[in-house]
Protein backbone atom coordinates (compact mmCIF):
# COMPACT_ATOMS: atom_id res chain seq x y z
CA UNK A 1 0.00 0.00 0.00
CA UNK A 2 0.75 3.71 -0.69
CA UNK A 3 3.21 4.98 2.01
CA UNK A 4 0.90 7.94 2.74
CA UNK A 5 -1.79 5.73 3.14
CA UNK A 6 -2.79 5.57 7.04
CA UNK A 7 -5.13 2.77 8.00
CA UNK A 8 -6.29 4.67 11.39
CA UNK A 9 -7.55 7.64 9.49
CA UNK A 10 -9.28 5.52 6.67
CA UNK A 11 -11.97 4.22 8.94
CA UNK A 12 -14.61 6.10 7.21
CA UNK A 13 -16.26 7.80 9.92
CA UNK A 14 -12.77 8.90 11.17
CA UNK A 15 -12.05 10.13 7.57
CA UNK A 16 -15.21 11.64 7.43
CA UNK A 17 -14.18 13.80 10.40
CA UNK A 18 -11.25 14.73 9.26
CA UNK A 19 -12.39 15.65 5.97
CA UNK A 20 -15.19 17.91 7.33
CA UNK A 21 -12.14 19.46 9.91
CA UNK A 22 -9.65 20.21 7.09
CA UNK A 23 -10.95 23.55 4.89
CA UNK A 24 -12.03 25.00 8.65
CA UNK A 25 -10.26 26.80 11.60
CA UNK A 26 -12.52 25.44 14.21
CA UNK A 27 -16.02 23.09 13.69
CA UNK A 28 -19.02 22.51 16.11
CA UNK A 29 -19.55 19.07 17.22
CA UNK A 30 -23.28 19.47 16.58
CA UNK A 31 -22.18 20.65 12.97
CA UNK A 32 -19.98 17.24 12.77
CA UNK A 33 -22.82 15.18 14.31
CA UNK A 34 -25.03 16.18 11.56
CA UNK A 35 -23.22 16.06 8.53
CA UNK A 36 -21.82 12.15 9.27
CA UNK A 37 -24.53 11.43 10.27
CA UNK A 38 -24.07 10.03 13.84
CA UNK A 39 -24.92 9.84 17.43
CA UNK A 40 -23.10 12.20 20.35
CA UNK A 41 -21.38 8.91 21.82
CA UNK A 42 -20.32 7.46 18.89
CA UNK A 43 -18.82 11.08 17.50
CA UNK A 44 -17.25 11.18 20.76
CA UNK A 45 -15.17 8.12 21.00
CA UNK A 46 -13.72 8.68 17.19
CA UNK A 47 -12.97 12.44 19.05
CA UNK A 48 -11.02 10.99 21.63
CA UNK A 49 -9.47 8.37 19.32
CA UNK A 50 -8.37 11.06 17.28
CA UNK A 51 -7.51 13.21 19.97
CA UNK A 52 -5.14 10.88 21.61
CA UNK A 53 -3.53 10.48 18.31
CA UNK A 54 -2.68 13.96 18.46
CA UNK A 55 -4.82 14.50 15.06
CA UNK A 56 -7.41 17.16 16.30
CA UNK A 57 -7.70 19.85 19.73
CA UNK A 58 -11.16 19.66 21.39
CA UNK A 59 -11.81 23.16 22.94
CA UNK A 60 -15.10 23.87 25.03
CA UNK A 61 -16.42 27.19 25.11
CA UNK A 62 -18.89 28.35 27.93
CA UNK A 63 -21.19 31.44 27.41
CA UNK A 64 -24.10 33.21 28.89
CA UNK A 65 -26.10 31.14 26.39
CA UNK A 66 -24.76 27.68 27.37
CA UNK A 67 -21.84 25.54 26.20
CA UNK A 68 -20.31 25.04 22.41
CA UNK A 69 -17.72 21.78 21.71
CA UNK A 70 -15.27 23.12 18.98
CA UNK A 71 -12.80 20.36 17.12
CA UNK A 72 -10.03 21.51 14.60
CA UNK A 73 -7.41 19.12 13.28
CA UNK A 74 -3.77 19.87 15.00
CA UNK A 75 -0.72 20.61 12.61
CA UNK A 76 0.05 16.86 12.39
CA UNK A 77 -3.10 16.33 12.04
CA UNK A 78 -3.85 18.21 8.88
CA UNK A 79 -0.58 16.71 7.28
CA UNK A 80 -1.35 13.28 8.04
CA UNK A 81 -5.01 14.08 6.11
CA UNK A 82 -2.85 15.67 3.16
CA UNK A 83 -0.82 12.74 3.05
CA UNK A 84 -3.69 10.11 3.49
CA UNK A 85 -6.02 11.98 0.70
CA UNK A 86 -2.91 12.38 -1.95
CA UNK A 87 -2.04 8.50 -1.47
CA UNK A 88 -5.91 7.66 -1.97
CA UNK A 89 -5.37 10.05 -5.50
CA UNK A 90 -2.00 7.93 -6.44
CA UNK A 91 -4.16 4.64 -5.68
CA UNK A 92 -6.89 5.81 -8.39
CA UNK A 93 -4.62 7.57 -11.22
CA UNK A 94 -2.30 4.21 -10.28
CA UNK A 95 -5.67 2.12 -10.94
CA UNK A 96 -7.04 3.98 -14.08
CA UNK A 97 -3.30 4.29 -15.77
CA UNK A 98 -3.91 2.36 -19.03
CA UNK A 99 -1.58 -1.11 -19.01
CA UNK A 100 1.39 -1.29 -20.98
CA UNK A 101 -0.24 -3.52 -24.78
CA UNK A 102 1.52 -6.81 -25.73
CA UNK A 103 4.77 -6.39 -27.70
CA UNK A 104 4.34 -7.16 -31.35
CA UNK A 105 5.87 -10.48 -33.21
CA UNK B 1 -8.94 -3.17 -0.78
CA UNK B 2 -10.61 -2.69 -3.96
CA UNK B 3 -10.50 0.45 -6.50
CA UNK B 4 -14.16 0.88 -5.99
CA UNK B 5 -13.77 1.55 -2.19
CA UNK B 6 -10.33 4.20 -2.31
CA UNK B 7 -12.82 5.83 -5.39
CA UNK B 8 -15.59 6.17 -2.43
CA UNK B 9 -13.34 7.30 -0.06
CA UNK B 10 -11.92 9.49 -2.26
CA UNK B 11 -15.24 11.12 -3.74
CA UNK B 12 -15.78 11.34 0.65
CA UNK B 13 -13.67 13.63 1.41
CA UNK B 14 -14.51 15.83 -1.49
CA UNK B 15 -18.17 15.28 -0.30
CA UNK B 16 -17.40 16.56 3.10
CA UNK B 17 -15.49 19.54 2.14
CA UNK B 18 -18.18 20.75 0.20
CA UNK B 19 -20.24 20.26 2.88
CA UNK B 20 -17.62 22.32 5.13
CA UNK B 21 -17.44 24.78 2.70
CA UNK B 22 -21.30 24.94 2.11
CA UNK B 23 -21.92 25.79 5.41
CA UNK B 24 -19.85 28.29 6.10
CA UNK B 25 -21.18 30.20 3.13
CA UNK B 26 -24.81 29.47 4.28
CA UNK B 27 -24.76 30.66 7.94
CA UNK B 28 -22.69 33.68 6.82
CA UNK B 29 -24.97 34.41 4.02
CA UNK B 30 -28.17 33.68 6.62
CA UNK B 31 -30.95 36.81 6.80
CA UNK B 32 -29.79 38.00 9.85
CA UNK B 33 -26.45 38.69 9.42
CA UNK B 34 -27.28 39.93 5.63
CA UNK B 35 -29.69 42.35 7.51
CA UNK B 36 -27.21 43.30 10.37
CA UNK B 37 -24.87 44.16 7.95
CA UNK B 38 -26.89 46.10 5.19
CA UNK B 39 -27.85 47.70 8.23
CA UNK B 40 -24.65 49.07 9.23
CA UNK B 41 -23.58 50.19 5.70
CA UNK B 42 -27.26 52.04 5.47
CA UNK B 43 -25.74 54.21 8.91
CA UNK B 44 -22.30 54.72 7.27
CA UNK B 45 -23.64 55.91 3.51
CA UNK B 46 -26.44 57.63 4.74
CA UNK B 47 -25.29 59.86 7.80
CA UNK B 48 -23.65 62.06 5.04
CA UNK B 49 -27.05 63.93 4.98
CA UNK B 50 -27.09 64.31 8.37
CA UNK B 51 -26.39 67.45 9.39
CA UNK B 52 -23.34 67.95 12.04
CA UNK B 53 -22.88 66.71 14.71
CA UNK B 54 -25.50 63.98 13.59
CA UNK B 55 -23.59 62.43 11.13
CA UNK B 56 -20.78 61.87 13.20
CA UNK B 57 -22.79 60.14 15.94
CA UNK B 58 -24.16 57.59 14.23
CA UNK B 59 -20.40 55.85 14.84
CA UNK B 60 -21.08 54.86 18.07
CA UNK B 61 -24.20 52.91 17.37
CA UNK B 62 -22.45 51.46 14.19
CA UNK B 63 -19.43 49.99 16.22
CA UNK B 64 -21.81 48.38 18.69
CA UNK B 65 -23.41 46.85 15.82
CA UNK B 66 -20.71 45.50 14.14
CA UNK B 67 -19.58 44.02 17.27
CA UNK B 68 -22.08 42.97 18.15
CA UNK B 69 -23.23 41.21 14.96
CA UNK B 70 -19.25 39.68 15.05
CA UNK B 71 -19.82 38.21 18.47
CA UNK B 72 -23.00 36.51 17.75
CA UNK B 73 -21.36 35.36 14.46
CA UNK B 74 -18.17 33.62 16.40
CA UNK B 75 -21.06 32.27 18.81
CA UNK B 76 -23.62 30.65 16.58
CA UNK B 77 -20.91 29.66 13.47
CA UNK B 78 -21.10 25.93 13.13
CA UNK B 79 -17.78 26.16 11.02
CA UNK B 80 -15.39 28.60 11.10
CA UNK B 81 -12.82 29.05 8.16
CA UNK B 82 -9.47 30.90 8.29
CA UNK B 83 -9.41 34.10 6.50
CA UNK B 84 -6.78 33.79 3.26
CA UNK B 85 -4.89 36.22 1.11
CA UNK B 86 -7.40 35.76 -1.30
CA UNK B 87 -10.21 36.32 0.82
CA UNK B 88 -9.20 39.59 2.36
CA UNK B 89 -8.37 40.82 -1.34
CA UNK B 90 -11.66 40.14 -2.14
CA UNK B 91 -12.87 41.71 0.92
CA UNK B 92 -11.12 44.67 0.80
CA UNK B 93 -12.00 44.43 -3.88
CA UNK B 94 -15.88 44.42 -2.35
CA UNK B 95 -15.46 47.30 -0.22
CA UNK B 96 -14.02 49.76 -2.75
CA UNK B 97 -16.60 48.86 -5.05
CA UNK B 98 -19.51 49.09 -2.52
CA UNK B 99 -17.74 52.80 -2.26
CA UNK B 100 -17.49 53.51 -5.81
CA UNK B 101 -20.63 52.41 -6.65
CA UNK B 102 -22.22 54.31 -4.03
CA UNK B 103 -20.66 57.47 -4.91
CA UNK B 104 -21.23 57.14 -8.16
CA UNK B 105 -25.56 56.69 -7.00
CA UNK B 106 -25.29 59.44 -4.73
CA UNK B 107 -23.56 62.30 -7.60
CA UNK B 108 -26.25 60.71 -9.80
CA UNK B 109 -28.90 61.25 -7.37
CA UNK B 110 -28.02 64.59 -6.01
CA UNK B 111 -28.01 65.87 -9.95
CA UNK B 112 -31.44 65.04 -10.67
CA UNK B 113 -32.72 66.76 -7.49
CA UNK B 114 -33.40 63.57 -5.52
CA UNK B 115 -33.60 64.67 -1.79
CA UNK B 116 -31.64 62.75 0.42
CA UNK B 117 -29.47 61.30 -2.20
CA UNK B 118 -26.99 59.95 -0.12
CA UNK B 119 -29.73 58.22 2.25
CA UNK B 120 -31.70 57.50 -0.97
CA UNK B 121 -28.56 55.63 -2.72
CA UNK B 122 -27.43 53.78 0.47
CA UNK B 123 -31.04 52.32 0.42
CA UNK B 124 -31.16 50.98 -3.00
CA UNK B 125 -27.60 49.82 -2.36
CA UNK B 126 -28.41 48.20 0.22
CA UNK B 127 -31.83 46.45 -1.02
CA UNK B 128 -29.78 45.50 -4.22
CA UNK B 129 -26.44 44.29 -1.87
CA UNK B 130 -28.83 42.10 0.62
CA UNK B 131 -30.47 40.45 -2.35
CA UNK B 132 -27.68 40.18 -4.40
CA UNK B 133 -25.73 38.19 -1.31
CA UNK B 134 -28.41 36.18 -0.76
CA UNK B 135 -28.92 34.75 -4.23
CA UNK B 136 -25.33 34.60 -4.49
CA UNK B 137 -24.93 32.82 -1.31
CA UNK B 138 -27.71 30.10 -2.40
CA UNK B 139 -25.95 29.48 -5.79
CA UNK B 140 -22.28 29.10 -4.23
CA UNK B 141 -24.17 26.13 -1.72
CA UNK B 142 -25.94 24.38 -4.94
CA UNK B 143 -22.67 24.75 -6.82
CA UNK B 144 -20.80 22.75 -3.89
CA UNK B 145 -23.41 20.44 -2.82
CA UNK B 146 -24.08 19.59 -7.00
CA UNK B 147 -20.25 19.30 -7.15
CA UNK B 148 -20.75 16.24 -4.29
CA UNK B 149 -23.52 14.66 -6.71
CA UNK B 150 -21.44 14.48 -9.89
CA UNK B 151 -18.44 12.71 -7.55
CA UNK B 152 -21.02 10.10 -6.85
CA UNK B 153 -22.56 9.37 -10.39
CA UNK B 154 -18.91 8.41 -11.57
Amino acid sequence: MDDGFNEFLHVPARLAIVALLAPTSWTEFGFLRDAIPTSDSALSKHLSSLAAKGYVEVRKDKHAGGRRTLIRLTPDGRQEFRRHAAALERIVATARAPQGGEPDG
Amino acid sequence: MTFHEVQDALDDVRRRGAQARAEHVRHGLSWPYLLAEALLVFMAFASYDLPNPWGGAVLLPSLLLAMGTIAVYLRRAPVRMPLTYRGALLGAAAGLGLVGLFRLLSDVAGAVGVPAPHMVSAAALCVAGVLTAHRWGATVVARELRGIDGSRRR
